[in-house]
């Protein structure tokens, strides 16, 4: 992944591997990067992020 | 050596969520360049993280440097940069605009498109955006009649960085800047990107008052 010409849709694509902590630093780099000028991903990441913490708290209260 | 760190308003990390307690330590388990330790900024990477609030952070125990941040095993925010204001960002963005139909006037010009070129260069130091958007198509325009696609891509860009100075962070405009730079048929540096991020640092560094303590 090239971090100065990265498409929305490869970002996209290491969302989940990005919250599991599965990626490696660079492409981990690249993804946050990404994030931060571009806000309709940043939006995607955050959704996803509260998705899993509402998830994890309902598994622990269940 | 001094360090900064971005966070999205009320003092959250960018990517976690996570609410920062100024003053307070934080430990991680070991340091390394992304997955464990907090990250900060040295001078010259702040380009890459911009966002809303801008801090500086005290770093303790194992520090690993990387090509554009550096990571600590412990840290603290102490005060926050009151420079960095929603004005200040949009003179960022604005002068990232200006880079940018800066090389769109160089790449035209080199190109041979001379009335485009100086009427876009004549619009660097306005501030109305009407003008810009409309040197720039006028520009795109002729780049398309004489085949210059560098030229034409380069004032596509100048439209597309209009459009995010007022939808967009200054992020945005900041990695537009820096791919512009790489569009450049021409190039006086081996890596424009970097060395157009370069600018953007030195530009954060002398507008904010930062020094690296060394």
């Amino acid at each position: 992944v090239d971090a100065s010409d990265v498409s929305c849709q490869v970002v996209l694509g290491l969302l989940g591997l990005w919250h599991d902590g599965a990626l490696d630093d660079h492409d981990r780099e690249v993804y946050e990067q990404h994030l931060l000028f571009c806000p309709p991903c940043l939006v995607h990441h955050d959704k996803f992020r509260r998705a899993l913490k509402a998830l994890s708290e309902y598994g622990t209260s269940s | 050596m001094r360090y900064w760190k971005f966070l999205r308003a009320g003092g959250t990390s960018p990517f976690t969520g996570y609410r920062w307690q100024p003053g307070e330590w934080y430990d991680a388990d070991r340091a390394s360049a992304c997955h464990c330790g907090f990250h900060a900024c040295r001078p010259v990477d702040l380009p890459y993280w911009l966002t809303d609030e801008l801090w500086r952070i005290e770093l303790a125990g194992v520090v690993v440097e990387s090509e554009h941040k550096v990571a600590a095993q412990r840290a603290r925010i102490t005060t926050r940069v009151t420079g960095w204001t929603g004005a200040a960002a949009d003179q960022f963005s604005l002068a990232c605009l200006r880079r940018i139909a800066g090389h769109a006037a160089d790449e035209l010009a080199e190109a041979g498109i001379d009335g485009p070129a100086e009427n876009l260069a004549r619009v660097l130091g306005r501030a109305e955006v009407q003008a810009w958007t409309q040197a720039a198509t006028t520009g795109m325009e002729a780049a398309a009649r004489r085949q210059a696609p560098a030229a034409e891509r380069l004032c596509g860009f100048v439209l597309d960085a209009v459009e995010a100075l007022s939808a967009y962070p200054p992020a945005s405009t900041a990695y537009i800047a820096a791919r512009a730079a790489n569009q450049r048929s021409t190039a006086a540096v081996a890596d424009p990107f970097a060395a157009e991020r370069a600018w953007q640092a030195q530009w954060l560094v002398e507008r904010l008052g930062l020094d690296d303590g060394r």
